[in-house]
């Protein structure tokens, strides 16, 4: 019998149980070894394209009197397998919802289908003279609704804060299946009943994001952008830091490691200068020459060199692709940690040393989503097509997110893999709240389990257990070095 | 070898999906299979099911996904090659396209002598002219299909006007091989390509000129991959061929007076690299008032008629035209000019069928109607 017979006369065409279908939807950008398939059910039984938010509860409200569960999915641009599957279940492709693009010119607002593109909804709005506050770095696939669900840093988020903090008001499918609107005006409720906040950067565990209201403002008038290079990491840290406060729209930045795999790869690099810093200012004319003029003193102070200002353009152009290293990999493997700037210095030393003593072919990239923070984005080479150094290599991960720990700094967000480091990644209050609400409104369970702040698949619950996750890091550690000379002796099929 | 090459693409593929919101196959369907970084998953797997192969066959080709990559991986080159691999198994429309082209040489399958009916209404048709300066190659669909006939008639109106010294391969002609690299047979496609290398060679003739941006690219491209060595001549663009005689002053237009959009063809301006052309053909017409489409030149949406879609899945094919009509309507224009006749003719029964307030043209046709 087809469990699923009512949702298919519900949906028609837009539910598929094809096994080949099914299969692109059990990872996202980071490719898993096999022996997970083992651990927990990342294949969904069915696929469901839902065009509406009533379509959204009604399967929401199938899952909960099945106890099937739900996995919403945006583009699937994380790596964290925040939106794959770990019961099979059900996955909604959300990035059907993708019609609804209504601009407001005099609130200065847009509303918005969660399934919207970001790269699309800017292009929309510079079309009318109106531009987003921030975007993602992956904003020409990323979804609307999968960026607001998880923690919204990008690019922009350092002049307007956080993504979560444009939001004005949202369409939240509960996981019971009721439709709800919340905004940012609602009355205070009592710290127990559920508001906007509950449901942004939850990763679709509390409720699924079906429209957002986002504040956007005018095109910027002016925009400056600046490339400059250091030789010495403590000059570096001291100019990244320093330049935070100007008010910049984004500041990035990239080592000569990195720029030497960008070479590999097969493109133009700007500089082979061992740091680079690339900042941009939007705002008024008086405001960015300001800003400019901030950035010449610091400059000065700190000894940095100013590269060609199509030098600065073209690395702009380029924010979008950081993974175009990829063609030297061919597997990219990434750790994504923040710290507190004052500590970057410590942890970029830190890393340094260890990617350096692993001999890995790495490089180092980042940005500065928000005064506060350091986002450091280690990368390194592996090839997925030999799965056994590739479980090998993933250990370096951990390293690299244990020496950010050491600072005071975390990974970013949690997704399903970063859920060892849930202690250091969000407070024990905050991780208590998250708990209780998800328990409150998600009784079942159903929706997105074993993300974000729930593992409770007893497989995956053993293997991301910290002390277990340290323990087998460890041993993958402890043994790599014969595994390496085992490796080279036996060839490079395993 | 070549199936390592596009295994290595797969292991390079970033997943990062940009690809995905600008395919015209995965606008109107939706599902992760009709997106081209599925193809690069189809391309690192071994073998895939048997009913799932239509996905290396229902794509346009439009190379939208070569520009979005940010790995530069080319993604079409890609899904030819894996055509190549699947067609014994692929969709029922590779087949009758294929006997048809390898029986009749034309992907209409006509005789092919009916590649002479568009010259029957012409009084002066250049058919025999020994050592012109210029050879036409009309292509299949334009000299075949009734309502394209406009197309080369009005290109020879533009050439008798200029007093161009040229002469037409009418029957001698064979479809230009695109079709065949499309559906993943470069090998059947050889044997048409040096047909008609060795035919315009045999004419003498500087440069041959194509009305067809498939026929474009696949010379410009695959003739010199496949025949580099044979050819004796230079390949022109009809647009860059009557920019030229503008910029001689040799053709003057009279005014026309409407609101106007350009539709870059994906094998002229994402494959051919022509962009500019076109517009300032258009740029020099008097009284035409230009309103670029919203995706336009490298980052155009493709009319639905490319990588033999619609003999592979016509249902498919239209359903990305009506989105480009939809597109052009939302502009407010009176006529959509294009320089492909796929293009138009899938635009202009499309726009007729959805009742959209436009008009489509080929841009010869355009220049000539004004000569």
């Amino acid at each position: 019998m087809d469990k699923y017979a009512e949702l298919r006369d519900m949906l028609g065409d837009r539910i598929t149980s094809d096994r080949f279908e099914r299969t692109l939807y059990r990872r996202d950008l980071a490719p898993m070894p096999g022996i997970m398939n083992i651990l927990y059910k990342g294949t969904p039984d069915v696929v469901v394209m839902p065009v509406n938010a009533s379509e959204i509860s009604d399967v929401i409200k199938f899952a909960n009197k099945h106890r099937i569960s739900v996995t919403p999915r945006g583009n699937a641009t994380s790596a964290l397998a925040g939106a794959v599957p770990t019961r099979g279940g059900i996955v909604l492709d959300m990035s059907s919802m993708n019609k609804k693009i209504e601009l407001n010119e005099n609130e200065k607002t847009v509303n918005v289908d969660a399934g919207v593109v970001w790269g699309d909804l800017e292009r929309y709005l510079n079309s009318r003279g109106f531009s987003l506050m921030s975007y993602p770095s992956s904003a020409p696939s990323a979804t609307v609704g999968g960026w607001l669900s998880s923690q919204g840093l990008g690019i922009g988020t350092l002049q307007y804060g956080s993504v979560h903090s444009q939001v004005l008001s949202a369409l939240i499918i509960m996981p019971g299946g009721e439709i709800r609107r919340f905004s940012r005006n609602d009355k205070k409720m009592r710290g127990d009943e559920p508001s906007l906040d509950w449901f942004l950067g939850s990763e679709g565990t509390s409720g699924i994001i079906a429209e957002a209201e986002l504040q956007v403002r005018e095109k910027p008038v002016d925009t400056y952008t600046s490339l400059i290079v250091y030789d010495h990491l403590k000059e570096f840290c001291d100019a990244l830091q320093r330049i935070s406060g100007l008010n910049p729209f984004h500041i990035a930045y990239s080592d000569s490691n990195y720029h030497k795999l960008v070479e590999e790869a097969g493109y133009e690099t700007p500089t082979r200068a061992e740091y680079t810093i690339l900042v941009r200012f939007e705002g008024s004319l008086v405001d960015v020459m300001k800003s400019a003029g901030g950035l010449d003193k610091i400059m000065g102070d700190t000894g940095g060199l100013k590269l060609s200002r199509k030098a600065a353009e073209d690395e702009w152009g380029n924010r979008f692709n950081m993974m175009r290293i990829k063609r030297a990999g061919p597997t990219l493997l990434a750790g994504d940690v923040m710290v507190p700037p004052g500590m970057l210095y410590d942890a970029l030393t830190g890393i340094y040393a260890e990617l350096k003593a692993k001999r890995l072919r790495f490089g180092i990239e980042g940005f500065i989503p928000c005064e506060g923070i350091g986002m450091i984005m280690p990368v390194y080479m592996s090839d997925e097509r030999k799965p056994l150094k590739y479980l090998f290599d993933l250990r370096h991960i951990r390293k690299i997110n244990d020496i950010a720990v050491s600072v005071g700094g975390k990974p970013y967000g949690t997704g399903l893999w970063n859920f060892p480091y849930l202690n250091s990644i969000m407070s024990k209050r905050l991780k208590g709240i998250k708990r209780r609400i998800k328990k409150r409104l998600d009784p079942k369970g159903v929706l997105n389990p074993d993300k974000h702040v729930g593992v409770k698949s007893p497989l995956l619950l053993l293997l991301l257990n910290p002390a277990f996750y340290r323990m087998s890091m460890s041993m993958l550690e402890l043994t790599s070095k014969p595994m390496d000379w085992a490796l080279n002796q036996i060839g490079e099929y395993l | 070898m070549r199936m390592d090459w596009v295994k290595e693409q797969a292991a390079i593929c970033a997943r990062c999906g940009y690809c995905k919101p600008v395919c015209p196959v995965y606008r109107v369907r939706g599902w992760e299979s009709n997106t081209p970084r599925t193809k690069l998953f189809i391309a690192g797997e071994d073998s895939i099911p048997k009913e799932n192969i239509s996905h290396i066959f229902e794509c346009t080709l439009c190379g939208r996904c070569n520009v979005a990559c940010q790995v530069d991986i080319n993604v079409t080159r890609v899904c030819t090659d894996l055509r190549k691999k699947y067609r014994s198994i692929g969709p029922e429309g590779v087949g009758r396209l294929e006997a048809a082209l390898k029986e009749k040489h034309n992907v209409l399958n006509q005789d092919n002598t009916e590649r002479l009916r568009w010259t029957r209404r012409l009084k002066d048709v250049s058919l025999k002219r020994d050592n012109a300066r210029i050879a036409y190659f009309s292509g299949c669909n334009s000299a075949l299909f009734p309502a394209l006939n406009s197309i080369p008639q009005s290109f020879v109106k533009i050439l008798e006007n200029v007093r161009e010294d040229y002469v037409i391969l009418g029957d001698r002609e064979w479809c230009c091989g695109l079709p065949l690299i499309a559906l993943g047979m470069p090998d059947v496609a050889e044997e048409f390509i040096v047909h008609n290398v060795e035919l315009i060679n045999s004419l003498g003739v500087e440069s041959v000129v194509v009305t067809c941006p498939g026929c474009f690219k696949v010379f410009k491209h695959d003739y010199r991959d496949i025949a580099g060595d044979l050819i004796d001549f230079e390949v022109l663009h009809s647009t860059e061929y009557i920019l030229g005689l503008m910029d001689w002053d040799k053709l003057s237009l009279k005014k026309f007076e409407s609101k106007i959009t350009y539709h870059d063809p994906c094998d002229l301006g994402r494959g051919g690299g022509v962009f500019e052309e076109p517009r300032r053909i258009l740029e020099n017409i008097p009284g035409i008032s230009f309103t670029e489409l919203y995706e336009n030149k490298r980052d155009c949406n493709c009319c639905g008629g490319g990588g033999s879609l619609i003999a592979i899945n016509p249902g498919l094919s239209y359903d990305i035209t009506k989105n480009k009509v939809a597109e052009i309507n939302s502009i407010g224009v009176d006529n959509v000019v294009s320089a492909c006749q796929t293009c138009k003719k899938n635009i202009q029964e499309c726009a007729r069928r959805e009742k959209a307030s436009f008009k489509a043209l080929d841009i010869v046709e355009l220049v000539a109607g004004l000569i």
